[in-house]
């Protein structure tokens, strides 16, 4: 598959700061890529460097096998953006702005279009000014969709909806990649990604400490164990790969990387009544890598 | 007092919230950031209304030496009803005193007025339009205090144009004698006290209007209509009863320099009251972000200009240039009218000749309603370059709120978005010119002056390069230093307008004086116009408006 977005030493420095430093990335035809990060990691930086908002301090994006900054038009007539707190017209009605977007993309389907208002339940012919923060997002959301777009770039694009317009927004999203458009989709919602993401880009102080898909990923992280016994629990201590030990009562907690063999003898010798296991969620993962010292 | 009689045990008690008052009340801060975004143009203004005070002190003294010009002074301005009608009574104009309050009082308490609705419906509604209001408004601070809160700002900011224009006249009166410390107070107080007249009114129309703009266009309203009863009332005398009504006929009444009316103060703080009352109570029942008069928000579509960048820049301008395109004829309706008295009056005045020799840079004769309209248009040229100037903030409010990185997001160019929109602006400009100068010639028919349509339509394209040399260097700092797009333009305009008065006032050489490019103006209808001035000036203004493009084209794009 073709790459549709290239980074190569992507950097961007404002002043001091260096909000994104040497990321190098590529997402595939095709497919959803999530991207996630903390507060201030760099992904809102990433976005407008691959839009050719901003400049590249140093490295480079292409999008299509384009340089973002130097040839954006010929990007932008093949993708569509969506952002958290989307910046719309507030004297336009909902129905003149998605005229304004679709008009200045050169083109949209129209009989999709329709089909989206119905779908994320929109009044097209309020003004802007009068929408609540979801339903604004909403109307950049149809904007983006109704384009039939090649490349879908979203950051954070359900922050306002509600849970029944997120699965609408899911539901588009799995159309979308169905019908071969790739999507770049960063965002905090971990289920949001989980469900839809086919490999996952970690982001960390504009470093990308990860990538892969989340299968990759599970086995970088530690699978969580919970286990009962009718008397006191066995003493793990110098097992292979379990950590984070917790002894409350009769109950014992711990994570274990690797092979859980050698954890479970030890568990089944001391006679458990109850054993619970859980495949670490993206959560997880996350917590894992940011949640010590960030 | 109750006698603390308990053991401290037997006082259960929460413990004490540490207090923290160290930056005062959640209203003081309201106010400090209110009066922060107000004080630089309150400072720029009292620059503006000390020179003009201290400008007509020198000039008087220089033109109008000896008692017999004096008295021809007084007895022609005194007898002419359009002048009158336009500048107010002239009273005492044989002294300095009198000449400088009539002088300053034409034209500063019209200033401070626009200021003052401006600035109270940028500070109550625009903060509101924008949300900012709801995040002050989660505070311990209710809305009416809120408000009010703001206003006591826009009453300080009134009190740096009072000191300002205070110094100016007491350092004038000490150097050049003749104006009394207390009557010069009472003066300063009359020109400044338009400004929370008008920012009263302003309260009040962004309490009942959905937007910022609605709120301005309605308190502006306000002030149109003031300012006609003040020019009925002034020009008949039967009618004089009139200035009774208004604000600004109430300043005219308070009569500084020129036998003072205290009196007159009165209603005009009563207005203040009223209006400030009003205000806030209405603040406190109304809704945040509702409106008593607004507009519906559901609508059928409207198509028209949504199919390019550029036709949707036109269709976002079009408010503003209805608006500038009336006030514009407006003002060239009134000076057409009045040409021929002028002229008629300078005719008789050497005096007045004189002066206004002495104060304009060029050699002009307004003894003819040809010179005189020359004149007059200098000054459109200068109210036209802020017309272009506002442009590039406009450009430029688009960037800050982030709604050009959804342009942008699109496949729209930078180059053709700022390109579009530099067209558009002078587009805009042109239409206001000749809507200006069909209105001046209007005015100048109505009023019998012997100026052609074919001169005034002259006249109004004569001042478009100026203007497009003033878009060029606004769009250019746009594109240089966004975040200082308005100060850079509206600045510029307002330092060569000072440069070319000052420069002119102290008799400054050809040199310097062209420095300022109004002072490149051809004076037409009074002369032919001057093409190659006018080539390069436009040349200039191309040129930088095409930097400008170029460098825009090349940076980051910076939110607010
Ligand atoms: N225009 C700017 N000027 C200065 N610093 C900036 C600018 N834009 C972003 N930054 C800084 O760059 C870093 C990354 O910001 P960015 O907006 O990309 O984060 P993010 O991952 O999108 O965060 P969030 O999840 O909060 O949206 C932050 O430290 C931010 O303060
Ligand atoms: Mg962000």
């Amino acid at each position: 598959m073709p790459a549709v977005i290239e980074a190569s030493g992507l950097t961007k420095r404002f002043g001091a700061t260096t909000a994104l430093e040497a990321l190098d990335l590529e997402v595939r035809q095709g497919e959803v890529f999530g991207f996630l990060g903390p507060n201030g990691a760099g992904k809102t930086t990433t976005i407008r460097l691959l839009l050719g908002l901003i400049r590249p301090s140093a490295g480079s994006a292409r999008v299509f096998g384009r340089d973002a900054w130097a040839q954006p038009e010929a990007i932008h007539r093949r993708l569509a953006v969506v952002t958290a707190d989307p910046a719309l017209w507030p004297q336009l009605t909902a129905h003149e702005t998605l005229d304004l977007l679709g008009g200045l993309h050169g083109g949209y389907d129209a009989a999709y279009r329709q089909e989206l208002i119905e779908r994320f339940d929109l009044d097209p012919d309020k003004r802007l000014r009068a929408f609540s923060t979801g339903n604004r997002q909403k109307v950049a959301l149809i904007a983006a969709f109704m384009t039939r777009a090649e490349l879908l770039v979203f950051d954070e694009p359900t922050s306002g909806l509600d849970p029944l317009r997120k699965v609408v927004f899911r539901e588009c999203l799995a159309e979308a990649r169905e019908r071969g458009q790739t999507v770049f989709l960063s965002s905090h919602l971990l289920v949001e990604v989980e469900a839809s993401a086919d490999r996952v880009g970690l982001l960390r102080r504009g470093h990308l400490v990860e990538v892969g898909t989340f299968d990759e990923l599970r086995h970088l992280s530690a699978m969580r164990i919970e286990a009962t016994f009718e008397g006191d629990p066995p003493d793990l201590d110098g097992i292979p790969g379990v950590e984070g030990v917790r002894v409350d009562g009769r109950r014992l907690s711990f994570h274990v990387h690797g092979s859980v063999a050698p954890a479970l003898e030890a568990l089944a010798a001391a006679r458990p009544v109850r054993l619970t296991s859980r495949e670490p969620s993206l959560e997880d993962l996350f917590l894992a890598r940011y949640g010590a010292d960030d | 007092m109750a006698r603390t009689t308990e053991s401290p045990a037997a006082l259960p008690r929460t413990a004490p919230i540490a207090s923290t008052r160290t930056t005062g009340s959640p209203a003081a801060l309201v106010g400090r950031l209110a009066f922060r975004e107000l004080v630089r143009g309150a400072i720029v203004w009292g620059a503006v209304f000390a020179l003009t005070l201290a400008a007509s002190v020198f000039a008087y003294e220089s033109t109008y030496g000896t008692a017999a010009e004096r008295a021809e002074l007084l007895r022609g301005i005194g007898s002419n009803s359009g002048i009158r009608a336009l500048f107010g009574p002239a009273r005492e104009m044989d002294t300095v005193a009198g000449f400088t309050a009539w002088r300053t009082l034409s034209l500063l308490p019209l200033v401070a007025g626009v200021w003052g609705l401006l600035v109270a419906t940028r500070l109550l509604r625009g903060e509101e339009d924008r949300g900012r209001w709801e995040t002050i408004l989660a505070s311990p601070l209710g809305r009416a205090r809120a408000t009010i809160a703001t206003l006591a700002a826009i009453g300080a900011g009134t009190g740096v144009l009072f000191a300002l224009t205070t110094g100016a006249v007491v350092l004038t009166a000490a150097v050049q004698g003749g104006i009394p410390v207390g009557g010069g107070l009472w003066l300063a107080l009359a020109l400044c006290i338009a400004a929370p007249a008008f920012a009263a009114v302003g309260a009040l129309t962004a309490q009942i209007a959905p937007t910022r703009r609605a709120a301005a266009a309605l308190a502006g309203a306000v002030f149109g209509a003031a300012y006609l009863v003040r020019v009925a009332a002034d020009g008949s005398s039967s009618l004089g009863w009139l200035r009774w009504l208004t604000p600004l006929g109430w300043i005219e009444e308070m009569r500084p320099l020129t036998g003072a009316r205290p009196i007159a103060l009165l209603p005009l703080l009563a207005w203040i009251a009223v209006l400030v009352a009003a205000s806030a109570w209405i603040a406190r029942r109304r809704d945040l972000g509702a409106a008593a008069l607004a507009r519906r928000d559901d609508r059928p579509p409207r198509h028209a200009g949504l199919r390019s960048a550029a036709s949707f820049s036109l269709r976002e301008s079009l408010g503003g240039l209805v608006g500038w395109a009336l006030a514009m004829a407006l003002t060239g309706l009134i000076f057409g009218f009045v040409s021929k008295a002028v002229a008629d009056l300078a005719r008789t005045s050497a005096g007045l000749r004189e002066h206004v020799r002495s104060t304009t840079s060029a050699p002009i004769d307004i003894a003819s309603a040809r010179g005189y309209l020359a004149l007059v248009f200098i000054f459109l040229a200068v109210a036209l370059s802020l017309y272009a100037a506002s442009h590039a903030t406009a450009a430029r409010e688009e960037e800050a709120t982030g709604r050009l990185d959804t342009l942008l997001g699109q496949p729209v160019t930078r180059r053709r978005w700022l390109a579009g929109r530099v067209l558009v602006a002078a587009t805009c400009v042109a239409v206001v010119a000749l809507v200006t100068g069909l209105a001046a010639w209007a005015g100048a028919a109505a009023g019998g002056a012997e100026a052609g349509l074919g001169d005034l339509l002259k006249a109004s394209l004569n001042a478009l390069p100026v203007v497009a040399l003033f878009l060029g260097l606004s769009v250019l700092g746009f594109a240089v230093a966004p975040r200082h797009t308005g100060a850079i333009g509206f600045g510029l305009v307002g330092f060569a307008y000072l440069w070319e008065q000052t420069g002119a006032i102290v008799r400054a050489p050809e040199w310097v004086l062209s420095i300022s490019p109004f002072h490149w103006l051809a004076l037409v209808p009074a002369e032919p116009f001057d093409v190659s001035a006018s080539l390069a000036m436009l040349a200039a203004g191309a040129t930088a408006a095409l930097v400008g493009i170029e460098l825009f084209h090349r940076r980051d794009l910076v939110s607010a």
